[in-house]
Protein backbone atom coordinates (compact mmCIF):
# COMPACT_ATOMS: atom_id res chain seq x y z
CA UNK A 1 0.00 0.00 0.00
CA UNK A 2 2.11 3.12 -1.27
CA UNK A 3 0.72 6.54 -1.45
CA UNK A 4 2.10 8.91 -4.29
CA UNK A 5 2.69 12.12 -1.37
CA UNK A 6 3.93 15.14 -3.46
CA UNK A 7 7.23 16.77 -2.66
CA UNK A 8 6.89 18.92 -0.20
CA UNK A 9 8.96 22.35 0.14
CA UNK A 10 10.49 23.83 3.62
CA UNK A 11 9.00 26.93 4.15
CA UNK A 12 11.63 27.92 6.43
CA UNK A 13 15.36 26.70 5.50
CA UNK A 14 14.10 23.66 4.99
CA UNK A 15 15.53 21.50 2.35
CA UNK A 16 12.65 19.66 0.37
CA UNK A 17 12.03 15.95 0.31
CA UNK A 18 9.79 13.79 -0.59
CA UNK A 19 7.67 12.14 1.63
CA UNK A 20 6.58 8.75 0.99
CA UNK A 21 4.20 6.54 2.99
CA UNK A 22 5.43 2.95 3.66
CA UNK A 23 3.21 0.11 4.19
CA UNK A 24 2.18 0.73 8.02
CA UNK A 25 5.08 -1.25 10.23
CA UNK A 26 3.65 -3.51 12.54
CA UNK A 27 4.22 -2.09 16.23
CA UNK A 28 6.59 -4.10 18.31
CA UNK A 29 6.14 -2.28 21.91
CA UNK A 30 3.53 -5.04 22.76
CA UNK A 31 5.68 -8.07 22.34
CA UNK A 32 8.41 -5.88 24.03
CA UNK A 33 6.11 -5.76 26.95
CA UNK A 34 6.52 -9.73 26.52
CA UNK A 35 10.06 -9.65 26.93
CA UNK A 36 10.02 -11.17 23.06
CA UNK A 37 13.75 -10.62 22.01
CA UNK A 38 13.50 -10.86 18.52
CA UNK A 39 11.27 -7.77 18.91
CA UNK A 40 13.39 -6.24 21.37
CA UNK A 41 16.54 -6.47 19.19
CA UNK A 42 14.28 -4.85 16.14
CA UNK A 43 13.11 -2.00 18.78
CA UNK A 44 16.58 -1.07 18.98
CA UNK A 45 17.00 -1.15 15.36
CA UNK A 46 14.26 0.80 14.49
CA UNK A 47 14.34 3.61 16.99
CA UNK A 48 17.96 3.92 17.89
CA UNK A 49 18.74 6.53 15.61
CA UNK A 50 15.70 8.53 15.74
CA UNK A 51 16.63 8.54 19.88
CA UNK A 52 19.91 9.56 19.21
CA UNK A 53 19.06 11.92 16.71
CA UNK A 54 16.71 13.99 19.11
CA UNK A 55 19.20 13.56 21.99
CA UNK A 56 21.82 14.90 20.01
CA UNK A 57 19.38 18.34 19.61
CA UNK A 58 19.89 19.00 23.46
CA UNK A 59 22.88 17.55 24.79
CA UNK A 60 26.30 18.34 22.86
CA UNK A 61 28.32 15.97 24.72
CA UNK A 62 28.44 12.66 22.99
CA UNK A 63 29.27 10.68 26.52
CA UNK A 64 26.09 12.64 27.67
CA UNK A 65 23.75 11.56 24.70
CA UNK A 66 24.97 8.09 24.63
CA UNK A 67 24.13 8.08 28.84
CA UNK A 68 20.47 9.72 28.06
CA UNK A 69 20.42 7.39 25.26
CA UNK A 70 20.25 4.59 27.75
CA UNK A 71 18.31 6.23 30.00
CA UNK A 72 15.46 6.31 27.47
CA UNK A 73 15.56 2.77 26.00
CA UNK A 74 15.17 1.35 29.43
CA UNK A 75 12.52 4.03 30.55
CA UNK A 76 10.87 2.61 26.57
CA UNK A 77 11.28 -0.83 27.85
CA UNK A 78 9.24 -0.05 31.33
CA UNK A 79 6.43 2.39 29.20
CA UNK A 80 6.21 -0.62 26.20
CA UNK A 81 3.07 -1.75 27.46
CA UNK A 82 1.55 1.27 28.04
CA UNK A 83 1.78 2.06 24.06
CA UNK A 84 -2.30 2.15 22.73
CA UNK A 85 -1.93 1.65 19.00
CA UNK A 86 -5.25 3.32 18.98
CA UNK A 87 -3.88 6.66 20.20
CA UNK A 88 -1.32 7.19 17.33
CA UNK A 89 1.48 4.93 15.91
CA UNK A 90 5.03 3.70 17.60
CA UNK A 91 7.08 6.09 16.28
CA UNK A 92 5.45 8.99 17.63
CA UNK A 93 5.06 6.94 20.72
CA UNK A 94 8.36 6.79 21.52
CA UNK A 95 9.51 10.59 19.82
CA UNK A 96 7.39 11.70 23.02
CA UNK A 97 8.59 9.87 25.51
CA UNK A 98 12.25 10.25 24.10
CA UNK A 99 11.61 14.29 24.40
CA UNK A 100 9.98 14.33 27.77
CA UNK A 101 12.83 12.67 29.28
CA UNK A 102 15.41 15.28 27.55
CA UNK A 103 13.80 17.87 28.74
CA UNK A 104 13.94 16.50 32.06
CA UNK A 105 17.15 15.64 31.83
CA UNK A 106 18.21 19.07 30.27
CA UNK A 107 16.41 20.68 32.95
CA UNK A 108 18.20 18.76 35.68
CA UNK A 109 21.51 19.90 34.32
CA UNK A 110 20.28 23.46 34.17
CA UNK A 111 19.39 23.29 37.28
CA UNK A 112 22.34 22.15 38.67
CA UNK A 113 24.38 24.63 36.69
CA UNK A 114 23.14 27.68 37.39
CA UNK A 115 19.72 27.16 39.38
CA UNK A 116 16.79 28.09 37.16
CA UNK A 117 15.55 27.00 34.24
CA UNK A 118 15.09 28.48 30.60
CA UNK A 119 14.88 25.65 28.12
CA UNK A 120 16.29 25.85 25.22
CA UNK A 121 18.93 28.34 25.69
CA UNK A 122 21.91 26.40 23.97
CA UNK A 123 21.64 26.56 20.48
CA UNK A 124 22.45 23.42 19.32
CA UNK A 125 23.52 22.10 15.61
CA UNK A 126 20.69 19.36 14.92
CA UNK A 127 21.03 16.39 13.47
CA UNK A 128 18.30 13.72 12.81
CA UNK A 129 16.47 11.32 11.02
CA UNK A 130 18.61 8.93 9.22
CA UNK A 131 15.80 8.05 6.75
CA UNK A 132 13.12 10.43 5.87
CA UNK A 133 10.88 8.32 3.67
CA UNK A 134 10.47 6.94 6.94
CA UNK A 135 8.18 9.57 8.40
CA UNK A 136 4.95 7.98 9.86
CA UNK A 137 1.87 9.30 8.94
CA UNK A 138 1.30 11.34 12.18
CA UNK A 139 4.08 12.94 11.15
CA UNK A 140 2.88 13.58 7.29
CA UNK A 141 -0.05 14.83 9.21
CA UNK A 142 1.81 16.82 11.55
CA UNK A 143 3.69 18.55 8.43
CA UNK A 144 0.32 19.08 6.69
CA UNK A 145 -0.90 20.84 9.75
CA UNK A 146 2.32 23.03 10.34
CA UNK A 147 2.01 24.38 6.61
CA UNK A 148 -0.91 25.51 6.75
CA UNK A 149 0.08 28.04 9.59
CA UNK A 150 1.87 32.06 9.11
CA UNK A 151 4.70 32.10 8.37
CA UNK A 152 5.59 33.77 11.44
CA UNK A 153 4.17 31.10 12.94
CA UNK A 154 6.24 28.43 11.67
CA UNK A 155 9.13 30.16 11.93
CA UNK A 156 8.48 30.71 15.71
CA UNK A 157 7.31 26.59 15.97
CA UNK A 158 10.39 25.84 14.14
CA UNK A 159 12.72 27.19 16.08
CA UNK A 160 11.26 26.77 19.03
CA UNK A 161 10.59 22.56 18.58
CA UNK A 162 12.89 21.82 16.04
CA UNK A 163 15.71 24.18 16.54
CA UNK A 164 15.25 24.07 20.77
CA UNK A 165 15.95 28.06 20.78
CA UNK A 166 14.69 29.92 23.90
CA UNK A 167 11.63 32.28 23.24
CA UNK A 168 14.05 35.16 24.51
CA UNK A 169 17.06 34.05 21.89
CA UNK A 170 13.60 33.88 18.82
CA UNK A 171 12.83 37.10 19.82
CA UNK A 172 15.54 38.90 19.44
CA UNK A 173 16.12 36.64 16.06
CA UNK A 174 12.92 37.67 14.38
CA UNK A 175 13.06 41.39 16.06
CA UNK A 176 9.39 40.39 18.13
CA UNK A 177 8.39 40.99 21.90
CA UNK A 178 8.73 38.17 23.47
CA UNK A 179 5.26 37.49 24.62
CA UNK A 180 4.55 37.39 21.22
CA UNK A 181 7.11 34.73 20.38
CA UNK A 182 5.11 32.75 23.05
CA UNK A 183 1.66 33.36 21.72
CA UNK A 184 2.85 32.46 18.07
CA UNK A 185 4.24 29.36 19.87
CA UNK A 186 1.00 28.12 21.81
CA UNK A 187 -1.16 29.48 19.14
CA UNK A 188 0.48 27.22 16.63
CA UNK A 189 0.56 24.15 18.42
CA UNK A 190 -2.70 24.60 19.50
CA UNK A 191 -4.03 24.60 15.71
CA UNK A 192 -1.76 21.49 14.44
CA UNK A 193 -2.90 19.41 17.60
CA UNK A 194 -6.92 20.63 15.66
CA UNK A 195 -5.87 20.03 12.48
CA UNK A 196 -4.09 16.37 12.84
CA UNK A 197 -7.54 15.67 15.35
CA UNK A 198 -9.34 16.50 11.92
CA UNK A 199 -9.21 14.15 8.47
CA UNK A 200 -5.54 15.04 7.35
CA UNK A 201 -6.00 19.09 8.14
CA UNK A 202 -8.06 20.08 5.06
CA UNK A 203 -9.49 23.16 6.86
CA UNK A 204 -7.64 26.03 6.49
CA UNK A 205 -6.30 27.08 9.78
CA UNK A 206 -4.68 30.37 10.16
CA UNK A 207 -7.44 33.96 10.17
CA UNK A 208 -4.53 36.19 11.23
CA UNK B 1 -15.63 32.00 15.21
CA UNK B 2 -16.41 30.37 18.39
CA UNK B 3 -13.87 27.62 17.80
CA UNK B 4 -11.12 29.46 17.15
CA UNK B 5 -12.17 31.46 20.18
CA UNK B 6 -12.49 28.40 23.00
CA UNK B 7 -8.69 27.38 21.42
CA UNK B 8 -7.57 30.70 22.14
CA UNK B 9 -9.02 30.31 25.61
CA UNK B 10 -6.23 30.33 28.57
CA UNK B 11 -6.57 26.48 29.62
CA UNK B 12 -5.89 25.86 26.30
CA UNK B 13 -3.00 27.93 25.93
CA UNK B 14 -1.47 26.68 29.41
CA UNK B 15 -1.83 22.79 28.07
CA UNK B 16 0.48 23.75 24.91
CA UNK B 17 2.47 25.67 27.25
CA UNK B 18 2.76 22.27 29.09
CA UNK B 19 3.63 20.43 26.31
CA UNK B 20 6.09 22.99 24.46
CA UNK B 21 7.76 22.96 27.76
CA UNK B 22 7.21 26.76 28.50
CA UNK B 23 4.85 27.59 31.67
CA UNK B 24 6.77 30.08 34.14
CA UNK B 25 6.36 28.83 37.86
CA UNK B 26 2.93 30.25 37.71
CA UNK B 27 1.31 29.06 34.77
CA UNK B 28 2.72 25.99 36.12
CA UNK B 29 0.20 25.84 39.34
CA UNK B 30 -2.60 27.68 37.79
CA UNK B 31 -2.30 24.77 34.99
CA UNK B 32 -2.19 22.51 37.56
CA UNK B 33 -4.73 23.70 40.65
CA UNK B 34 -7.66 22.57 38.54
CA UNK B 35 -5.98 19.61 36.33
CA UNK B 36 -8.79 17.12 34.70
CA UNK B 37 -8.57 13.92 33.27
CA UNK B 38 -9.63 15.16 30.06
CA UNK B 39 -6.94 17.86 30.23
CA UNK B 40 -4.40 15.17 30.94
CA UNK B 41 -5.43 13.51 27.77
CA UNK B 42 -5.16 16.85 25.93
CA UNK B 43 -1.78 17.25 26.93
CA UNK B 44 -0.43 13.98 25.78
CA UNK B 45 -2.21 15.32 22.54
CA UNK B 46 -0.33 18.15 22.33
CA UNK B 47 2.78 16.62 22.98
CA UNK B 48 2.23 14.13 20.15
CA UNK B 49 1.62 16.90 18.01
CA UNK B 50 5.65 18.33 19.00
CA UNK B 51 7.02 15.00 18.58
CA UNK B 52 5.12 14.67 15.14
CA UNK B 53 5.78 17.48 13.91
CA UNK B 54 9.56 17.24 15.61
CA UNK B 55 9.79 14.49 13.09
CA UNK B 56 8.31 15.82 10.39
CA UNK B 57 11.01 19.03 10.67
CA UNK B 58 13.69 16.74 10.65
CA UNK B 59 16.11 16.33 7.89
CA UNK B 60 18.00 13.68 6.09
CA UNK B 61 21.13 16.23 5.41
CA UNK B 62 21.36 16.67 9.75
CA UNK B 63 22.59 13.30 10.28
CA UNK B 64 25.56 13.47 12.99
CA UNK B 65 29.14 13.62 11.65
CA UNK B 66 30.33 12.25 14.98
CA UNK B 67 28.79 8.66 14.43
CA UNK B 68 25.13 8.64 15.32
CA UNK B 69 23.79 5.27 17.09
CA UNK B 70 26.59 3.74 16.50
CA UNK B 71 26.91 -0.64 16.87
CA UNK B 72 28.54 -0.48 19.91
CA UNK B 73 26.18 1.49 21.60
CA UNK B 74 23.05 -0.70 20.35
CA UNK B 75 25.00 -3.47 21.56
CA UNK B 76 25.17 -2.00 25.15
CA UNK B 77 21.36 -1.34 24.87
CA UNK B 78 20.87 -4.95 23.86
CA UNK B 79 22.62 -5.95 26.85
CA UNK B 80 21.06 -3.95 29.08
CA UNK B 81 17.94 -4.73 28.06
CA UNK B 82 18.38 -7.86 28.06
CA UNK B 83 19.28 -8.04 31.80
CA UNK B 84 16.38 -5.35 32.21
CA UNK B 85 13.92 -8.25 31.27
CA UNK B 86 16.08 -10.76 32.97
CA UNK B 87 15.53 -8.99 36.03
CA UNK B 88 11.52 -8.22 35.33
CA UNK B 89 11.39 -11.96 35.12
CA UNK B 90 12.81 -12.68 38.35
CA UNK B 91 10.96 -10.06 40.28
CA UNK B 92 7.65 -11.75 39.37
CA UNK B 93 8.62 -15.31 40.02
CA UNK B 94 10.21 -14.40 43.50
CA UNK B 95 7.26 -12.18 44.29
CA UNK B 96 4.67 -14.05 43.31
CA UNK B 97 5.83 -17.88 42.89
CA UNK B 98 5.22 -17.72 40.17
CA UNK B 99 5.34 -16.12 36.74
CA UNK B 100 3.25 -12.63 36.40
CA UNK B 101 1.11 -11.85 33.05
CA UNK B 102 4.14 -9.65 31.58
CA UNK B 103 6.54 -12.17 31.37
CA UNK B 104 4.35 -15.40 30.83
CA UNK B 105 7.34 -16.86 28.49
CA UNK B 106 9.17 -19.02 30.20
CA UNK B 107 13.00 -17.64 30.73
CA UNK B 108 14.43 -19.66 27.81
CA UNK B 109 11.73 -18.38 25.28
CA UNK B 110 12.17 -15.22 26.30
CA UNK B 111 16.02 -15.16 25.66
CA UNK B 112 15.75 -17.55 22.91
CA UNK B 113 17.93 -16.17 19.91
CA UNK B 114 16.23 -15.51 16.34
CA UNK B 115 17.33 -17.05 13.69
CA UNK B 116 18.72 -13.73 11.85
CA UNK B 117 21.99 -11.87 12.64
CA UNK B 118 23.08 -13.70 15.80
CA UNK B 119 25.94 -15.94 15.63
CA UNK B 120 26.48 -18.42 17.92
CA UNK B 121 29.21 -16.81 19.86
CA UNK B 122 26.82 -14.14 20.51
CA UNK B 123 24.23 -16.21 21.50
CA UNK B 124 26.50 -17.89 23.64
CA UNK B 125 27.70 -14.54 25.21
CA UNK B 126 24.41 -13.66 25.71
CA UNK B 127 22.92 -16.79 27.51
CA UNK B 128 26.38 -17.07 29.82
CA UNK B 129 26.04 -12.93 30.92
CA UNK B 130 22.18 -13.08 31.14
CA UNK B 131 22.59 -16.44 33.45
CA UNK B 132 25.42 -14.61 35.24
CA UNK B 133 22.99 -11.51 35.67
CA UNK B 134 20.34 -13.22 36.59
CA UNK B 135 22.14 -14.96 39.35
CA UNK B 136 23.59 -11.37 40.56
CA UNK B 137 20.37 -9.53 40.26
CA UNK B 138 18.10 -12.91 42.28
CA UNK B 139 20.69 -12.27 44.88
CA UNK B 140 20.81 -9.11 45.09
CA UNK B 141 16.77 -9.21 45.66
CA UNK B 142 17.12 -12.37 48.12
CA UNK B 143 19.17 -9.98 50.24
CA UNK B 144 18.01 -6.97 49.83
CA UNK B 145 14.05 -7.59 49.60
CA UNK B 146 11.83 -6.29 46.05
CA UNK B 147 14.10 -3.09 45.64
CA UNK B 148 12.32 0.81 45.61
CA UNK B 149 13.13 0.82 41.42
CA UNK B 150 15.50 -0.97 39.46
CA UNK B 151 17.24 1.66 37.94
CA UNK B 152 19.98 2.17 34.44
CA UNK B 153 23.10 2.25 37.09
CA UNK B 154 21.80 -0.96 38.98
CA UNK B 155 21.13 -2.60 35.87
CA UNK B 156 24.64 -1.83 34.47
CA UNK B 157 26.65 -2.65 37.78
CA UNK B 158 24.84 -5.91 37.45
CA UNK B 159 26.02 -6.32 34.05
CA UNK B 160 29.50 -5.28 34.82
CA UNK B 161 29.69 -8.08 38.06
CA UNK B 162 28.26 -10.78 35.67
CA UNK B 163 30.95 -9.57 33.28
CA UNK B 164 33.77 -8.40 34.27
CA UNK B 165 36.70 -11.02 34.85
CA UNK B 166 38.80 -8.43 36.78
CA UNK B 167 36.66 -6.89 39.11
CA UNK B 168 38.25 -5.22 42.04
CA UNK B 169 35.80 -4.65 45.54
CA UNK B 170 36.25 -2.74 47.63
CA UNK B 171 34.03 -1.98 51.31
CA UNK B 172 33.37 1.90 52.27
CA UNK B 173 34.57 2.71 55.66
CA UNK B 174 35.20 6.08 57.31
CA UNK B 175 37.32 8.13 56.50
CA UNK B 176 39.39 11.16 58.28
CA UNK B 177 36.33 12.64 58.24
CA UNK B 178 33.68 10.53 58.94
CA UNK B 179 29.64 11.59 58.41
CA UNK B 180 27.72 12.14 61.35
CA UNK B 181 25.63 8.67 60.08
CA UNK B 182 27.56 5.60 59.30
CA UNK B 183 27.07 4.85 55.35
CA UNK B 184 27.73 1.92 53.81
CA UNK B 185 28.05 0.24 50.56
CA UNK B 186 30.78 -0.71 48.47
CA UNK B 187 32.53 -0.05 44.94
CA UNK B 188 33.50 -1.69 41.91
CA UNK B 189 35.70 -1.41 39.81
CA UNK B 190 37.10 -3.26 36.15
CA UNK B 191 40.15 -2.07 34.48
CA UNK B 192 39.62 -3.75 31.30
CA UNK B 193 35.82 -2.36 30.64
CA UNK B 194 37.12 0.71 32.75
CA UNK B 195 33.90 1.05 33.96
CA UNK B 196 33.02 1.05 37.82
CA UNK B 197 30.25 2.12 40.35
CA UNK B 198 29.60 3.19 43.60
CA UNK B 199 26.90 1.71 45.81
CA UNK B 200 26.29 3.81 48.86
CA UNK B 201 23.66 3.34 51.59
CA UNK B 202 23.17 6.28 54.06
CA UNK B 203 24.80 8.68 52.13
CA UNK B 204 23.22 12.09 53.24
CA UNK B 205 21.68 14.19 50.55
CA UNK B 206 23.79 17.11 49.29
CA UNK B 207 22.76 20.53 47.74
CA UNK B 208 24.50 21.10 44.75
CA UNK B 209 24.29 24.40 44.71
CA UNK B 210 26.20 24.37 47.92
CA UNK B 211 28.19 21.56 47.79
CA UNK B 212 29.11 18.17 45.69
CA UNK B 213 30.62 14.97 46.60
CA UNK B 214 33.61 14.06 44.16
CA UNK B 215 34.99 10.65 43.71
CA UNK B 216 39.19 9.80 44.07
CA UNK B 217 40.84 6.61 42.95
CA UNK B 218 44.11 6.03 44.30
CA UNK B 219 46.29 4.06 40.93
CA UNK B 220 49.83 3.76 42.35
CA UNK B 221 50.76 2.29 39.10
CA UNK B 222 49.56 4.99 37.09
CA UNK B 223 50.78 8.08 39.30
CA UNK B 224 51.34 9.40 42.92
CA UNK B 225 48.34 11.56 41.69
CA UNK B 226 45.01 9.96 42.34
CA UNK B 227 42.41 10.22 39.47
CA UNK B 228 39.52 12.09 39.20
CA UNK B 229 36.70 9.69 39.67
CA UNK B 230 33.99 12.42 38.75
CA UNK B 231 31.49 14.62 41.15
CA UNK B 232 28.32 13.74 42.07
CA UNK B 233 25.35 14.14 43.65
CA UNK B 234 23.30 12.07 46.34
CA UNK B 235 19.52 13.33 46.12
CA UNK B 236 17.68 10.62 47.57
CA UNK B 237 18.01 8.47 50.79
CA UNK B 238 18.51 4.82 50.76
CA UNK B 239 20.26 3.58 48.42
CA UNK B 240 21.71 4.91 45.55
CA UNK B 241 24.10 3.77 42.82
CA UNK B 242 26.60 6.67 41.46
CA UNK B 243 28.66 5.65 37.96
CA UNK B 244 32.38 5.91 37.80
CA UNK B 245 33.87 8.76 35.54
CA UNK B 246 37.23 8.24 35.64
CA UNK B 247 38.99 11.14 34.02
CA UNK B 248 41.94 9.10 32.88
CA UNK B 249 42.51 5.48 32.57
CA UNK B 250 42.41 3.81 35.38
CA UNK B 251 45.22 0.83 35.94
CA UNK B 252 45.25 -0.86 39.00
CA UNK B 253 43.61 0.84 41.54
CA UNK B 254 43.89 0.26 45.11
CA UNK B 255 42.03 2.50 47.19
CA UNK B 256 38.78 5.05 46.44
CA UNK B 257 38.27 8.49 48.56
CA UNK B 258 35.53 10.17 48.34
CA UNK B 259 35.51 14.16 49.29
CA UNK B 260 33.58 16.89 49.25
CA UNK B 261 34.19 19.85 47.19
CA UNK B 262 32.39 22.81 46.20
CA UNK B 263 30.17 23.07 43.33
CA UNK B 264 31.79 21.62 40.11
CA UNK B 265 34.69 19.85 41.76
CA UNK B 266 38.08 20.49 41.86
CA UNK B 267 41.23 19.41 39.91
CA UNK B 268 43.44 19.03 43.15
CA UNK B 269 41.80 18.28 46.39
CA UNK B 270 42.72 19.78 49.87
CA UNK B 271 41.26 16.85 51.56
CA UNK B 272 39.51 19.41 53.66
CA UNK B 273 36.44 16.46 53.81
CA UNK B 274 37.53 13.14 53.75
CA UNK B 275 34.28 10.98 54.87
CA UNK B 276 34.65 7.46 53.14
CA UNK B 277 37.24 5.85 51.98
CA UNK B 278 37.30 2.24 50.03
CA UNK B 279 40.53 0.32 50.28
CA UNK B 280 41.07 -3.15 48.14
CA UNK B 281 41.91 -6.05 49.57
Amino acid sequence: MSLAIPKLVAPVERSSFEIETREMTKPLLPQVANGDREAIQECVERYGQLIWSLAHRLIPNKFEIEDAVHDIFIELWQAAGKFDPSKGNEVTFVAMLTRRRLVDRWRANMRREMGSVDIGEVEIAAPALQDPSELNEEAQKAQRCFEKLTEQTQTVLKKSIHDNLSYSRIAEQLKLPLGSVKSYARRGLIQIRECMGRNMGIVSLENN
Amino acid sequence: MNNNSSHDSRREQLLAGKALSDLDRDEQLELENSMTTDELRKIEEYERAVASLDIALSRSDEMAADGGFSGALQNQVLREAEVFFTGQHSAATSENGNVSNISQKPTSEVIAAPERSWNRREILGWLTAAAAATAVVGNWWWQNGRPQRLTKETLSRADLLASAQDLVQAKWEAGKHPLDKSVTGDVVWSSSYQQGFMRLIGMPVNDPLQEQYQLWIIDPLRDDEPVDGGVFDVSEAGEVIIPIQAKLRVTKPTAFAITIEKPGGVVVSKQDRLPLLAVVQ
